[in-house]
This record gives C-alpha cells, sequence and structure tokens, in this order.
C-alpha cells in the first residue's frame, strides 16, 4: 500500500492505481476528457495534467501516472491551473463554440470546464481562423457527427475498437485537420452506437432520436430498468411534463458497466407512444367504458369461464405483479397460468439476452413457468407489458390487461389500461437472478392503474379479497 | 585536424564504398565477428565506456539504453532509427549510401548486445538510394553468412529487415515510429511502458539512431579508450554535421565532438558563401533555439558547451543563415513544418502549432500584429513539455528563440510589411 501526498493530505492508496483514479476515488477531481474507467488509457486531452514530484520538472497526466510511495501529487498549484487554462485555450481555438445550438449544451465537458476552470477571453482574433471540418453528418441509423465540435479525445474511437470490437471508426489526417470518420463505405450502425453520445465529451456525437427534442437542463433524470432484455441495464428515464425524452445508462459495473443497447435505449419510445387510456368494452365495435363497468364485465367472463379460465402473463410483469397473479388467478381461481416470452430475439456476447424479457427469471421462480401452447382453447385472460409479444395465431383473448393498444387488445371483449413500469415501481430479477427495484417515474397516463390496483379491483368484483 | 578523426566517413571517398568488399577491404565485419567471441554484458559495457551518446538528437548514452533491455525470454528487436526528417539533417543517409555495411555491422553488434534476433531499420519513406544501399548491404552480409540462421558460423541467428517509411516527419519519434513499423498510425505511444518494457509487437524494443549504431563497429574494433580520444569528456567521439545554409561548401562532415563551430564554417565548409557575415546559426536541426552571429563565436561542437549556449547539439544539423536573411519568412517555413507535421494527438500540439503557423502567415502577408509575437511566445509555453512527445517542444523552441533573440526584426518586418503592398513568400508557397 503506497502512502502519498495528495495536495498535502497524507493518503494511503491501493497500489496500481493511477493518480487520477485515487484522486477522484478521494474527492479530489482532476479535470479529464479522454480518459474514461471502462476505455483503454489514450493520455491524449493533457488535461489531466499535474504537479507530481519526485519526477521531471515537467507535469504529468494523472490518467498514466500510476501511484508510488512517497508520492507527492499537488493538482491546484498555479503551473497546474496554467496548464489547464492553456488546454481548454487550444480545445477552444477550432471549436465552433455553438452551445445555444448544441444538444449537448448543459451536459457539455467543455462547457463545465471552461466555466470551472478557464474563463479566460478568446486570443484569437478573427474567428474565421477556425479550420472548417465536416458538420452534421449522419454516419449511422442513429447518429449524427459534428467533426467542429469534436475534441478528438479518441472515446468513440476506443469504444468501438475495444468494448464492441468493431473497428469502424478511425481519426484521418493529422494537425488540426484530424477529424474522427467511419472507415470508407463504413457507417456506424453497431447495434450499440449510440453509446457514442454518453461518452463523447461534448456536442461531436449526437442522437438522431433526441437531436433538437429537448433542453437537457429541463429534463429530470429518474433511475430505472431497461425492460428490453433479461439483462437488466441500470437506465435513467429522462422526462418532461410526462414524457420520456431518452434513456440513459445508469452505471452498474456487474451488470451493465455504463453502456445500453440502441434497441434498449430507445424503447422508452413505447412508453409515450400507443397507449391503452380508458377501459375498453367490445361488444360489436370496441367502446370506450368506465373502469366499474369494464371490471364487471371482466369479471362476468372470468366467473362463466370457471376452472377452464387460461391466463397468458407476460415475463416482463414485476415481481410484485406475479405475486398478484397468482394469487388471484392461480390459488383463488384455480386458473392455469403460462408464461408469454414470445420469440427469442438476438444475442451477443456483450449485453444483449436473446429473452427479450425483463423478468422472465423471477416469474419463473415463482411458478409461472408454463410455455403458451400453439393452440389454447376456453377462456383467455391475457397480461401484457410494453411491447407485447404476439400472441399465437388464431388466439382470441376475451379480456386483457396492458399498457399498449396491442392486437390483443384490438381482438379482446373488455379491455383493462395498466401503467407501465416506468409508472409504477417493482423488482425484476435478470438471467443471473439479481434482483433490481425500479421506482415510478411518471403518473399513469389516462384512466390507467398499476396491475396491482387492477387486480384487486377485480378479485373484488369476483368476491375475493387479495391479500395486499 | 578533421582528417584523423574519420571514423564513420573513412570509406566514403572510396570507389565503390557501399560494397562489402570494399568494407571487407579495410578491417570490416572484424568488429561484429569479434563482438560475437564477447559476452552479450561485455559489449553494452564497452560501448558504455567508450561514452557514446544517441546521435539523433537526445543524446543518451547508447550502452545505458542497451542494458535497459529486460532479460526475459521474449523476444527482443532492435529497430534503428533512420527516419532523418528533421529540417537540416541529412547525415544519416550519406551513412546509408555511401557505407551501409557499417551500418549493418553495428546492427550485428547491437543485436548481439542485447541477444536480439531481429532487427529493422526503419528509413525515411524519400531516401530511395538509401534503402536501396541499404537493402543490398543487407543481401551482401546474408550472403557472405554475416546474417542469417548461424552468423558468423557461431550458431547466432539474426535477421535484418528494412522498413519503408511512409512520410512523416512525427515517425522519427521513437514510439510513433514502433507504431508505424508495425503498421499502424504514427503516432507516438503515452509512456510508460518504454520501449525496453513493451515496444514493437509489444515486446522489448531498444531504437537507436544510424550514427549511434555506426559507431559501434570502432569501438569494439578499437576498444573504448581509442574512441575516448576523440571528442571531450563528457561528449566522446566524432560526430557528423550536416551543414546547410550560406556555406559555400554545405555537405557531411565528421569532426571530433567539442570542435570550434565557427572553424567548421570556415574550414570544412569553406567560409560564408560570396563572403557573406554570419546572422544566425541553428546548431542542431530546426527544432533547437537559434544561435546569434555573437554566441556563434567560440562555441564549440559537443553537448555540454551547446546547451550551455542555450540551445542544443540535437542531430547536427547546423543551418547556417547569412545576414541578409529574413528570419521571418524562416520562422514562417519552420511553423509551417511543424503545423503540417504535428500527429494531431495531444491538445496543445494539434492546435498549437497550427494556430502558430496561422499567426506566423498573417505577419508574412502583413496583417499581423506586434501583439502577435507575445501571443505567439505564451502559445510556444503553453505548448512546451505539455505533450506526449517532444514534437510540441520541436515546434515550440525555433519560435520562442527566433522572437526573443531578433525581436527588433520581427517588430520591423511587421510595422513596414503592413504599409507595402502585401506580397506572400516564397512564390506559391501556401500557409
Amino acid at each position: 500500500m503506497p502512502k502519498i501526498k495528495l495536495n498535502g493530505r497524507e493518503l494511503e492508496v491501493e497500489a496500481g492505481k493511477t493518480v487520477l483514479q485515487v484522486a477522484l476515488a478521494n474527492g479530489v477531481y482532476i479535470p479529464h476528457f479522454c480518459y474514461h474507467p471502462f476505455l483503454r488509457i489514450s493520455g491524449n486531452c493533457r488535461m489531466c495534467l499535474v504537479d507530481i514530484k519526485p519526477g521531471p520538472p515537467k507535469l504529468s497526466i494523472a490518467c498514466n501516472t500510476v501511484v508510488a510511495d512517497n508520492m507527492e501529487i499537488d493538482t491546484e498549484n498555479d503551473k497546474v491551473k496554467n496548464a489547464r487554462k492553456a488546454v481548454m485555450e487550444f480545445l477552444l481555438k477550432n471549436h465552433p463554440v455553438d452551445c445555444p445550438i448544441c444538444d449537448k449544451a448543459g451536459e457539455c465537458t467543455l462547457q463545465d470546464y471552461y466555466m470551472k476552470y478557464d474563463l479566460e477571453a478568446s486570443r484569437l482574433g478573427d474567428p474565421a481562423d477556425k479550420v472548417k471540418k465536416q458538420k452534421r453528418r449522419r454516419v449511422g441509423k442513429n447518429l449524427v457527427l459534428d467533426s467542429e465540435r469534436c475534441i478528438l479525445c479518441t472515446r468513440c474511437v476506443r469504444f468501438m475498437a475495444e468494448v464492441v470490437n468493431d473497428d469502424c471508426l478511425v481519426i484521418k489526417n493529422r494537425r488540426d485537420v484530424a477529424e474522427i470518420t467511419p472507415f470508407p463505405g463504413k457507417q456506424v450502425d453497431n447495434p450499440y452506437s449510440l453509446n457514442l453520445t454518453d461518452i463523447c465529451p461534448v456536442g461531436a456525437w449526437t442522437s438522431s432520436d433526441f437531436r433538437f427534442k429537448q433542453r437537457v437542463w429541463f429534463l429530470e433524470s429518474v433511475p430505472s430498468i431497461c425492460p428490453g432484455c433479461a439483462r437488466g441495464c441500470n437506465t435513467f428515464l429522462e422526462k418532461r411534463r410526462g414524457e420520456v425524452y431518452r434513456m440513459k445508462p445508469r452505471v452498474n459495473e456487474e451488470i451493465n458497466k455504463c453502456w445500453l443497447c440502441d434497441e434498449g435505449r430507445l424503447s422508452y419510445h413505447c412508453i409515450n407512444d400507443n397507449r391503452l387510456t380508458t377501459p375498453l368494452i367490445t361488444e360489436a365495435n370496441q367502446k370506450e367504458a368506465t373502469w366499474d363497468a369494464a371490471l364487471k364485465k371482466a369479471a362476468e367472463i372470468i366467473k362463466t369461464a370457471g376452472i377452464d379460465l387460461k391466463v397468458v402473463v407476460s415475463a416482463s410483469l414485476s415481481q410484485e405483479e406475479g405475486r398478484a397473479v397468482v394469487s388471484l388467478f392461480k390459488e383463488k381461481l384455480g386458473a392455469k397460468l403460462f408464461l408469454h416470452t414470445g420469440e427469442p430475439g438476438w444475442e451477443d456476447e456483450f449485453l444483449r439476452k436473446a429473452d427479450a424479457n425483463a423478468n422472465t427469471k423471477g416469474l419463473t421462480d415463482q411458478g409461472i413457468s408454463e410455455k403458451v401452447p400453439d393452440q389454447l382453447g376456453g377462456t383467455v385472460v391475457v397480461l401484457e407489458a410494453l411491447s407485447a409479444k404476439s400472441l399465437p395465431a388464431g388466439m382470441m383473448p376475451a379480456v386483457v390487461i396492458g399498457p399498449q393498444v396491442s392486437e390483443a387488445v384490438k381482438t379482446s371483449k373488455v379491455a383493462l389500461p395498466a401503467a407501465s413500469y416506468a409508472e409504477t415501481s417493482g423488482t425484476f430479477v435478470n438471467f443471473e437472478g439479481k434482483a433490481q427495484e425500479f421506482k415510478q417515474v411518471l403518473p399513469p397516463p389516462g384512466q390507467a392503474l398499476p396491475y396491482l390496483q387492477i387486480l384487486s379491483r377485480l378479485a373484488a368484483a369476483l368476491g375475493y379479497k387479495l391479500a395486499a | 585536424m578533421a582528417d584523423e578523426a574519420k571514423i564513420l566517413s573513412r570509406n566514403w571517398g572510396k570507389p565503390d564504398s557501399h560494397k562489402i568488399e570494399t568494407y571487407l577491404a579495410s578491417g570490416g565485419y572484424e568488429a561484429a565477428r569479434k563482438a560475437i567471441g564477447m559476452k552479450p554484458a561485455d559489449v553494452c559495457q564497452v560501448v558504455l565506456d567508450a561514452g557514446l551518446r544517441g546521435r539523433g538528437g537526445a543524446g543518451f548514452p547508447t550502452g545505458r539504453k542497451w542494458m535497459f533491455m529486460p532479460k526475459d525470454d521474449r523476444p527482443r528487436y532492435l529497430l534503428v532509427n533512420a527516419d532523418e526528417g528533421e529540417p537540416g539533417t541529412f547525415k544519416d543517409r550519406d551513412i546509408m549510401r555511401f557505407d551501409p555495411h557499417m551500418l549493418v555491422e553495428g546492427m550485428i553488434i547491437a543485436c548481439w548486445g542485447m541477444q536480439a534476433n531481429a532487427g529493422y531499420v526503419y528509413v525515411r519513406g524519400e531516401f530511395v538510394e538509401p534503402i536501396n544501399r541499404v537493402q543490398a548491404a543487407i543481401d551482401e552480409a546474408y550472403a557472405k553468412g554475416f546474417l542469417g540462421d548461424s552468423i558468423f558460423g557461431s550458431g547466432y541467428k539474426l535477421d535484418l529487415y528494412v522498413h519503408r517509411g511512409a512520410g512523416a516527419y512525427v515517425c522519427g519519434e521513437e514510439t510513433a515510429l514502433i507504431n508505424s513499423l508495425e503498421g499502424k498510425k504514427g503516432n507516438p505511444r503515452i509512456r510508460p511502458p518504454f520501449p525496453p518494457q513493451r515496444g514493437v509487437f509489444d515486446q522489448p524494443t531498444t531504437v537507436n539512431n544510424v550514427e549511434s549504431i555506426a559507431a559501434t563497429p570502432f569501438i569494439i574494433a578499437n576498444g573504448a579508450e581509442a574512441y575516448r580520444k576523440f571528442g571531450t569528456k563528457d561528449s566522446a567521439g566524432t560526430k557528423l554535421f550536416s551543414v546547410s545554409g550560406h556555406v559555400n561548401n554545405p555537405g557531411v562532415f565528421e569532426v571530433p565532438l567539442g570542435y570550434p563551430l565557427m572553424d567548421l564554417i570556415n574550414v570544412e565548409c569553406k567560409g560564408m558563401l560570396n563572403g557573406m557575415r554570419l546572422k544566425a546559426v541553428i546548431p542542431g536541426g530546426s527544432s533547437t533555439p537559434i544561435l546569434t552571429a555573437a554566441e556563434c563565436q567560440g562555441l564549440n561542437l559537443d553537448y555540454e558547451s551547446i546547451a550551455k549556449a542555450g540551445s542544443m547539439l540535437g542531430s547536427g544539423a547546423v543551418i547556417v543563415i547569412g545576414e541578409g536573411t529574413c528570419l521571418v519568412n524562416s520562422l514562417h517555413v519552420l511553423t509551417h513544418f511543424y503545423a503540417h507535421e504535428s500527429c494531431g494527438q495531444c491538445t496543445p500540439c494539434r492546435e498549437g502549432t497550427g494556430w502558430m503557423a496561422q499567426l506566423t502567415g498573417k505577419i508574412i502577408k502583413g496583417q499581423g500584429k506586434v501583439e502577435d509575437l507575445d501571443l505567439l511566445l505564451s502559445l510556444a509555453n503553453n505548448m512546451s513539455g505539455n505533450t506526449i512527445c517532444p514534437l510540441a517542444d520541436a515546434a515550440a523552441g525555433p519560435v520562442k528563440s527566433f522572437i526573443t533573440k531578433f525581436r527588433a526584426e520581427f517588430e520591423q518586418y511587421i510595422n513596414e510589411r503592413k504599409e507595402r503592398n502585401p506580397s506572400p513568400w516564397p512564390v506559391g508557397f501556401k500557409n
């Protein structure tokens, strides 16, 4: 355990760690652009220059200097501060400073550091002397690249090469006309491409999905879990005025580090779109109804079915919802439960699992494990979640409870609007058996209610009482 | 004086000096044979004792560098840096043109000293003739059994390769050279790890200059003391100086270290061109600080004396500047060069070199301001020492020394240029 002095404070630190890691862990912030905890060290931005003794008289980069016994590190002396100002001036020399129209403004490291470490006026006399590079290039399905904003920290190049093994990005040219570009004929169409918008410290990489939708300082960030597959990546849902505008990864070293797949990230759209907001009763055609009428109708159907009742449960319902389902339908009504997982999707070695459901493992452990057969006779109740999986052809559900206007809802006799995972709280168990809680982000839309309320009201209509 | 001090250039005047027969006739490859009879550690020790210092510019003791190589069972590599790109430097080119076998023999000695089984010569891509000569020399050495599976029948295996660079100045920096040799973009690597720990192909590697390696056959053949007879106490041996600029007889000259600069100009180079007065000298390649005519008087060409005068011996590229030369133009040529050659990796160098070139370009066009000189100095200071490799320092060095030492000339240029009709110089030169 080397003993070091950090800004005069004596510390005993873990051997093999870098000065930057040690400083961050001990509450001393050293500014940095190119360093990223989950990427290889590059050492090119020169923002993390600090004064280290013993050593050469010049400043050393904190990100690539391993701590050693008796090291004295000064991160705040005038020499260091001036070096930071110098790096900021160089970075801003050719930067367009188009913050008013940049999506990154508000969460841009360059902007933040300018306020914190620089605040000097530009010494570049004529803005026309800035180097011109390619702007607003669509370089992939979901990405737009602005090379003028780029500070060439190479985080994106390293992410593509090291994390997802897709060597599609490169820096072309030398000197101040260097710019990030996909290899000729290539696009950044990797299924993890949108992570570039997170790791880019400036507004060079922007998401075509999020561009110009919201200023980030208006967004409220709420922690959540991505229900897109069995991995259970940790996320933030960012909302404003009852609408979710984007999903961002939340650091969890054991599950997703700080990454997300594009499909999961863009799945937030289904929280906003195509929602079922009122109960429906279908006689000849679907009609909006009151909750009481719809519940009464549903109870009638279920009572009529008796023990012939079949319940198809989405594998994306939470643990709590699963327990209520078991309690009402299996224990009280004696119905047969089926777990609806849908067809397996794509899978890779990195994050994505073929099982595109949030809680397959948890519900299976609760005894809801039987697969939905191709033919299912009798009275069928379907419990759906967001991005509902299609039912086997020909199945005509009598009652559907779900958050979306799905195919099943359109063919049902009664449809009850449920809250999605974003509008309720609960627990998902991922494929490794890790239980993760998520919190309510938004109020349910329209008349939709959380599953637990719907099920207890349905139980009441059937003459039962569900345990809380 | 210089005649008896010929070590590196002793064969240069001979007919067919690049052929193995000529080299063998003057006792060639005896040193390599002798080295292979010695313990590898002793070879390194002799080179260290001889006081041979790296001739590429840094002046680090060559023997010490060899001793840094780890003694584990990983394959080791010798890289010879022949990417001679510093403006004003052309000494390695003549070694490779006129006596490539001295380089090959030196590589055998160095590889034996470090127990490396492969060596590469990374030659600047534009050096077509030197590349062909070195390749031919290696082929001849293979044919004689001096290279290959069992050199001199000793059982020691050594293969040498010539690698042609693709035209980047920065690839003369050792880690950029390693990247380039591996087929990657020639960006310098961050240290640590240093090349002796993880160099080319992630294996222990030593990078030496052509001239350093070419000096080793003499040292091994004649011993450390014989080499120390030349030069000074701390700067032992002889050195090639490539002299260019306003002299009557520019070229490459071998003189012992510590040789007076003015003698080099007046004797070897036969004086200033057309009797011009001396204005300034850049003593060690374009990146070293410029010396005024007054500073050149009584200056000796060795590492310590030049450092004391505020410059560096560098690669021994002496650029002689006669009275009448416009240093504003000269500085612009240099800033433009460094801006063009910055690899663009580190922020201060990428943006700073470009900015400096832009500023000097404006001055040349008559759009400059006197305050630009202070901005240039400030930028140069902000770049120095803050980057991965020394290219930023190399770019900052001339800016700082030109402006501080010849400030009056710069100010006069700026003030008078504004009044005249701006005409760009040189013709067709794009800034």
